[in-house]
C-alpha cells in the first residue's frame, strides 16, 4: 500500500509538473518559435532546397582542336552522359572567359593529335579542366568523363583486336580478360539529398531541443532574482528528480510528435529513403530524445539569460554535423575527435537513424547506438540531477 | 562626433569585459572552429578508406588483386568477409565503405576466356568515403585488366613501349584548378570558416544591442552618444568590428599565405572580399535588431537565418540546380555573394568585370540598417517594447 500511495503522490507531482512546463513553453512565443515553428518548418526547408537530388547537364566547355569525325563523336559520347551537358568553345581564352563568368564549370580539351594518335597506336592525352569550388560539380564532371574513357579505350582495344583477326569472342576475351561490375548499395540514385538531409533532420531535432530547453531555463534564472531553476523552493533533494522528470516529460511529449514529423512523415512526403518501419523509428527516437533533453537539462547550468544559449550555441550545429560522420569518415577522425563526438546524443542519433532508415538495416545491426544513446541518457539524467542541484543551492 | 563615437567605443569596451559571452562569442568560437577544422582534416582527403574482401577464389589471380589493393592510398583492406552477407552487414554497421567480391573459379574462368565478372559494392549513403572508395576500386579493377593483358602481350613479345597505349589509347588528364590535390580540407575551409564567422557577427551584433534594449540601458548609450543613432551604432560596433576583421584578415593570411591554399587572383582581393563581409554581416545583423527591436525575437530570427547560409552559399550543392524560387532565396546572404567572389575573382583571376555585380550585391547589404534606422532609434528612446 505503501508503494501504491508513493506512486500515485509521484505521478500526480510529475503530472503537476509537466502541466505548468507546457503552459510555460505555450505562453512564450520565442520558445514556441524554435520548439514548434522551426521544428515545422526547418525540414521542410531543408528537403526543398535540394529537391532536385542530382546535378545532371552541368555545362563543360569543350574545345576540340582535332576536329575530325572520331573527336567529335568521342565528345558527343560525353554530352550523352546525364552529368553533363557540353558547349563548344572556340578556344582557351574563350573557354577561361566563360568559366569566369560561371557559364561552364569545366574544360575539355581534345588534343590535335587526337585521331592520329589512335590510329597509330600511340596514346593520346585529353585534358580536362575542373574547379573544386563546388563538391558536386567537381565529381560529377570528373565521373562522367572517366566513365567515357573507360568505355572508349575498350572499344578501341576490341576495333584493334578484330582487325588483328580476332573473332568477337577472342577479342573481348583479350580486351577484358575480367569483367568488373560497379554497384552502389545504400542512395543507389546517388542523390545529394538522400544522403545529407536525413542526418541534418536529426540535427534539427538535437538542435532546436537543446537551444529551446536553454531558452526556457535561461528565462526562468532570469526571472528568479538569485537564479534558480524553478519557481519554487525545492523542499528535499528527492524533488530535483522530479523536476527533471516533469519538465523534461513536456519537451519529450512535444517532440514525441515533432520527431514522428521530421523522421517518418517528411522523408515519405520528399521521396527521401525510408525503409525502417514507424516501431524501428520510435525504438530509435525515444532514448534519442531522453539523451537530448537530459543533455540539454545538464547544459543549462551554463545558461544564465534567456539569450545566451542561442549566442553560445548555435555555431555548434554545423560542428556536430561534422563530428556525426556524415561527411567525413569517422576512419579518419584524429582520436580526440572521435571520442569528443560521443559526448552528444546527436553523434549515434544521426549514425543510428541513417543506418536504418537510409540503408535498411536491422534494428540489430544499430545495437552499438541503441546502447549508446540509453547510456547517454543515463548518464545526463544523473548529472542533470548535479546540475539543478548546484543551480538551486 | 569623433569624441561622442569614442566615448561609446570606451563603454563598450567595459561592456565587453564584464561578462564572459562577449569574448566568447566572438574569439573563442572562432579560433575553436578554426583548430577544430584544420586537425579533423588535416589529412587533406581522408586516406585509407576501410574497405573490405570476399575471396571465395583463392588463387593467385585473387591474391595478386589484394596485394594491388593493398599498395592503393585511398582505400585500406579493413577485413576479409567469408560470404556476401556478412560484408554487406559489416558495411550498414559503417565498419567498411565498400568490398569486393571475388567469385569462385575466378581464376580457372580468366585462364579459360569465360571473363568471369568481379563485382565492386560501394556505398553512396555516405558520400565522401564512398566515392573514394569507388575511385580506388575503379583504379584497381583497371590494374588488375591490365596485369593480364599484359601478361599476354608480354608472351606475345610486344614491346615495353607499345604496351600502354595498347592498354590505356585515352587517357584524361585532370586538372583541379587551385586545388590540385582535391583537397577537401582546402574546399571545405575555405567557405566554412567565413561562413561562421559571418554567423556569429550576425548574432553577436544582435545581441549586444538586444541586450541593452531588454536591460533599458539605451537612453544612456544614445545620451554617450550625443543623442545621435548614428554615433551610437558605430561606436558600440566598432570593437566587434575590429576584432572580426583581425580574425578575418588572419584567417585570409594563414589560409592563403602560410597555409597556401592556392589562387590564381591576387590575394588582396580575399582581404577585400572578408572585409565587405564582416560589414554586410553586422548590416545584417542591425536590419535584424532593428525589424524586431525585441532581443529574444531578433535573435531567434537571426539564428535560424545565419544558419542556413552555409546550406544557400552553393559550396556542395550548386545553386543554379536548385528549385527556382530557392535560387532566389540564396541571393539574401551575404556569403553567397563572398563565395562568388571567391570563385569568380580569387580563383579564376576573372578581375572586376566579372563579378562587379556580387561586389554590388555585398555593398547593398551595408545599405540595409539605413531602412531601420528610425524604428530602432524610437526604441531605444521609448523602450515601448516587451523586454521578455
Amino acid at each position: 500500500m505503501k508503494v501504491l500511495r508513493f506512486l500515485k503522490e509521484f505521478i500526480s507531482e510529475l503530472i503537476a509538473i509537466t502541466r505548468k512546463e507546457l503552459k510555460t513553453i505555450f505562453t512564450d512565443s520565442g520558445v514556441l518559435l524554435i520548439l514548434i515553428i522551426a521544428g515545422f518548418g526547418y525540414p521542410i526547408l531543408y528537403s526543398t532546397v535540394y529537391l532536385n537530388e542530382s546535378v545532371d547537364e552541368i555545362p563543360v566547355g569543350i574545345i576540340d582542336e582535332c576536329g575530325t569525325s572520331y573527336s567529335r563523336s568521342f565528345a558527343s559520347k560525353i554530352d550523352a552522359t546525364r552529368e553533363v551537358a557540353l558547349e563548344s568553345c572556340v578556344n582557351m581564352e574563350d573557354a577561361i572567359n566563360r568559366m569566369k563568368k560561371r557559364e561552364i564549370h569545366g574544360i575539355i580539351v581534345i588534343p590535335k593529335e587526337f585521331s592520329k594518335d589512335i590510329q597509330t597506336g600511340k596514346q593520346t592525352v585529353v585534358s580536362l579542366y575542373v574547379n573544386m569550388a563546388t563538391f558536386f560539380i567537381y565529381k560529377n564532371i570528373a565521373m562522367a568523363c572517366n566513365y567515357v574513357m573507360l568505355n572508349e579505350n575498350k572499344n578501341i582495344s576490341l576495333q584493334r583486336l578484330s582487325a588483328d583477326g580476332l573473332t568477337e569472342q577472342e577479342a573481348l576475351q583479350s580486351a577484358e580478360p575480367l569483367r568488373n561490375k560497379m554497384n552502389i548499395l545504400f542512395n543507389e540514385g546517388n542523390g545529394f539529398a538522400s544522403f545529407f538531409v536525413p542526418g541534418v533532420l536529426v540535427l534539427v531535432i538535437h538542435q532546436l531541443l537543446f537551444l529551446g530547453i536553454g531558452m526556457v531555463s535561461g528565462t526562468r534564472r532570469e526571472e528568479n532574482s538569485n537564479h534558480k531553476l524553478s519557481e519554487e523552493e525545492i523542499p528535499h533533494k528527492k524533488k530535483v528528480q522530479r523536476y527533471i522528470w516533469g519538465q523534461g516529460f513536456a519537451y519529450f511529449l512535444i517532440y514525441l510528435l515533432i520527431g514522428s514529423y521530421i523522421l517518418i512523415l517528411v522523408p515519405r512526403i520528399f521521396g527521401l529513403p525510408h525503409y525502417a518501419s514507424a516501431w524501428d523509428i520510435y525504438r530509435l527516437l525515444v532514448p534519442f530524445l531522453l539523451a537530448v533533453i537530459f543533455f540539454s537539462q545538464t547544459c543549462s547550468v551554463f545558461i544564465r539569460n534567456r539569450e545566451t544559449g542561442m549566442v553560445m550555441f548555435l555555431f555548434f550545429s554545423v560542428i556536430l554535423l561534422f563530428l556525426s560522420g556524415l561527411t567525413w569518415p569517422v576512419s579518419s577522425f584524429p582520436a580526440f575527435w572521435k571520442w569528443f563526438s560521443y559526448i552528444f546524443p546527436g553523434t549515434f542519433g544521426v549514425q543510428g537513424y541513417i543506418k536504418i532508415n537510409c540503408m535498411g538495416s536491422d534494428f540489430s545491426v544499430i545495437r552499438p547506438e541503441f546502447i549508446a544513446l540509453w547510456t547517454q541518457a543515463i548518464f545526463y539524467f544523473i548529472t542533470a540531477c548535479f546540475s539543478y542541484r548546484y543551480i538551486n543551492k | 562626433m569623433l569624441n561622442c563615437i569614442l566615448n561609446v567605443f570606451l563603454r563598450e569596451k567595459d561592456i565587453m569585459f564584464s561578462r564572459p559571452i562577449y569574448l566568447y562569442g566572438t574569439i573563442l568560437v572562432l579560433a575553436f572552429c578554426a583548430i577544430f577544422f584544420v586537425s579533423l582534416m588535416y589529412q587533406g582527403l581522408p586516406q585509407r578508406v576501410p574497405v573490405g574482401v570476399v575471396d571465395k577464389d583463392n588463387s593467385y589471380l585473387s591474391r595478386n588483386a589484394i596485394k594491388q589493393m593493398e599498395a592503393l592510398q585511398g582505400i585500406e583492406i579493413a577485413h576479409y568477409y567469408g560470404s556476401h552477407q556478412d560484408a554487406r552487414l559489416a558495411m550498414q554497421k559503417g565498419e567498411i565503405y565498400g568490398f569486393i567480391e571475388f567469385p569462385e573459379d575466378l581464376y580457372v574462368n580468366t585462364v579459360n576466356g569465360l571473363r568471369p565478372t568481379v563485382p565492386v559494392y560501394y556505398t553512396e549513403a555516405y558520400m565522401i568515403p564512398g566515392t573514394l572508395a569507388y575511385k580506388s576500386f575503379l583504379q584497381m579493377a583497371n590494374v588488375l585488366n591490365a596485369g593480364v593483358r599484359r601478361t599476354t602481350m608480354r608472351a606475345k613479345g610486344v614491346p615495353e613501349a607499345d604496351i600502354m597505349p595498347q592498354l590505356q589509347p585515352i587517357s584524361i588528364d585532370t586538372h583541379s584548378i587551385c586545388n590540385p590535390w582535391t583537397s577537401y580540407a582546402i574546399y571545405l575551409i575555405s567557405i566554412i570558416w567565413p561562413g561562421i564567422l559571418s554567423l556569429c557577427i550576425i548574432v553577436m551584433t544582435v545581441f549586444t544591442i538586444g541586450f541593452e534594449l531588454k536591460n533599458k540601458t539605451t537612453p544612456d548609450l544614445l545620451e554617450k552618444a550625443g543623442g545621435s543613432i548614428f554615433n551610437a551604432l558605430v561606436g558600440k560596433l566598432l570593437p566587434y568590428f575590429l576584432i572580426y576583421l583581425l580574425l578575418g584578415l588572419s584567417f585570409v593570411v594563414f589560409a592563403y599565405k602560410v597555409f597556401g591554399f592556392p589562387l590564381l587572383g591576387p590575394a588582396w582581393v580575399m582581404a577585400l572580399n572578408i572585409t565587405m563581409l564582416v560589414l554586410a554581416s553586422h548590416a545584417v545583423g542591425l536590419f535584424f535588431i532593428g525589424l524586431f527591436p525585441v532581443l529574444r525575437d531578433a535573435l531567434s530570427a537571426a539564428s535560424l537565418y545565419s544558419i542556413l547560409a552555409l546550406s544557400m552559399c552553393g559550396m556542395t550543392y550548386p545553386v543554379e540546380m536548385m528549385v527556382a524560387p530557392m535560387q532566389g532565396f540564396a541571393q539574401i546572404f551575404p556569403l553567397r555573394q563572398y563565395y562568388l567572389i571567391y570563385v569568380k575573382w580569387a580563383m579564376l583571376d576573372s578581375g572586376i568585370r566579372d563579378c562587379w555585380i556580387n561586389m554590388l550585391g555585398l555593398c547593398i547589404f551595408f545599405f540595409l540598417p539605413f531602412l531601420i534606422l528610425r524604428r530602432l532609434k524610437d526604441a531605444m528612446i521609448n523602450l515601448n517594447y516587451p523586454t521578455k
